[in-house]
């Protein structure tokens, strides 16, 4: 079963496309990363699955459904450069997924602070872009929904910041039926997060399997990578 | 959770460029001052001179549409400003829904802006009434009823300048952003012709309307209403099919 689906999907923004008659398929429950340069179509890509932007031509189904604002109510998003309200604090911001977030969980959420080394009082003024980047993920991590996109969670945030997020995105991948998209450029540090790949370049998918076979095949996914976009 | 919705738009924004920046932080208490100082001055002049006419301090009100364009405009643009523009756009709500809860929330920092200038306009007359021998008590009644038809009208127009205000905001979130400043172009210069032709009726007007009122008001009030729902339906359109 699949968790998305997209036949020709293109978008153009003025004279550029950002996704160009691009063919993907998701499988559900498993950690996906969604890999490339920058520019290659990943945020936009995104961005249509929860149905910020409309695609110019294509179809999209995510969860058996058409994008829409009912649809996210089965979508935690974390989106691509986001930055979180200064003047909130850790307990705020749970209150504010409480609030307006469904499925989301409160007891996991400080559960989650608490692992991070979060403190409930901390105020986003005054956090690191790592500690931040922690806050912003519990807002996504602590909902029990079926599908986690995460655009470029690690973009910015030092290493140990990084594993920290890892293994608190696996450790509840582990708990839960989820399926998890994560896009990054960094795959060095990443490899060992995800199962299924998609690789896009210049607004189209040419390459997408699973991790395991993927190997197998051609090696790790850095030695792909750079083969594909060298 | 509409209300809650509402309740998070009236917290105080901050961009990180703000946190950095100290002269930005303190930057409108400047500007508060030197207006007030400026107020001071002029009142004193005049008042020394026995040439003040009270109900002039509401002339100040003439540039409420403006902080209202600000206010509003600013509740769209800080969300891109923060960075927090994505969080905003997938909330689980209807377009309209968070549109309605950014368009309360202005209208709520709206009359906040115009209560503190009710009562900042209070003292100046009363510190008028001290200096000037000419000023009686007795003439805060006309003084009052001057300042709370401004605020009438302010109900009657306020919210379509609000919603005005946002759809500035919006329109830059979309495909069509290059027309922002062609919006603010035309706004300037319609401002400036209506206050360069009809700024003696309009003030005549704010001065003698409680007479009138109600019916004048409510012929203004309802197609401003209607106008401005339907700018936030188009906001709503416009944020579900032409956001880049």
């Amino acid at each position: 079963m699949n968790a998305i689906e997209c036949k020709g999907l293109s978008k153009q923004f003025e004279k550029n496309f950002a996704l160009q008659e691009a063919e993907v398929k998701i499988p559900e429950n498993r950690i996906i990363g969604v890999l490339g340069p920058n520019g290659a179509g990943k945020s936009t890509f995104f961005r249509l699955l929860v149905g910020q932007i409309k695609s110019n031509t294509g179809e999209i189904h995510v969860l058996g459904q058409k994008p829409s604002w009912e649809l996210n109510h089965q979508i935690a998003y974390l989106p691509d450069r986001a930055r979180w309200y200064l003047d909130y604090s850790v307990e705020k911001t749970i209150e504010y997924g409480k609030n307006f977030l469904p499925g989301f969980q409160e007891d996991k959420a400080y559960d989650l602070a608490d692992r991070m080394k979060l403190d409930a009082s901390m105020m986003t003024a005054s956090m690191s872009k790592g500690q931040e980047a922690k806050l912003m993920l519990i807002l996504c991590m602590a909902r029990e929904v079926p599908l986690v996109i995460l655009d470029e969670p690690f973009a910015g945030i030092d290493m140990i910041a990084k594993e920290q997020i890892m293994e608190t995105i696996i450790d509840l991948a582990s708990e839960r039926e989820q399926t998890i998209l994560i896009s990054t450029h960094e795959i060095a540090e990443t490899e060992g997060l995800f199962d299924y790949v998609v690789f896009f370049k210049e607004g189209k998918v040419i390459l997408s399997g699973d991790v395991e076979e993927l190997r197998g095949q051609q090696g790790s996914l850095q030695s792909i990578y750079r083969e594909l976009y060298r | 959770m509409f209300w809650n919705l509402v309740k998070h738009e009236l917290k105080h924004r901050s961009s990180e460029k703000d946190k950095n920046s100290s002269h930005k932080r303190y930057i409108k208490y400047i500007y508060l001052v030197v207006f007030l100082v400026i107020a001071f001055v002029f009142i004193t002049k005049l008042a020394l001179a026995g040439e003040l006419d009270p109900t002039q301090i509401w002339n100040v009100l003439y540039g409420l549409p403006f902080a209202l364009i600000g206010i509003s405009r600013a509740i769209i643009k800080r969300e891109q400003r923060c960075n927090t523009v994505g969080w905003w756009l997938s909330l689980p709500f209807r377009r309209q829904t968070l549109i309605w809860a950014k368009f309360l929330a202005a209208m709520w920092r709206s009359i906040l802006t115009y209560l503190i200038i009710f009562v900042l306009g209070l003292v100046g007359f009363f510190y008028a009434l001290l200096i000037d021998p000419k000023l009686q008590l007795h003439d805060i009644g006309n003084f009052l009823l001057t300042g709370a038809n401004v605020g009438l009208i302010m109900i009657v127009i306020g919210p379509l300048v609000i919603a005005l205000g946002m759809f500035i905001g919006i329109l830059a979130l979309t495909e069509y952003r290059y027309l922002v400043s062609l919006f603010w172009i035309g706004f300037w210069v319609v401002w400036a012709l209506v206050i360069s032709s009809y700024a003696e009726v309009i003030f005549h007007f704010i001065k003698h309307q409680y007479a009138a009122f109600p019916g004048v008001s409510f012929i203004a009030w309802l197609p401003c209403w209607i106008i401005t729902y339907i700018l936030i339906v188009f906001m709503s359109v416009l944020l579900e099919r032409k956001l880049v």
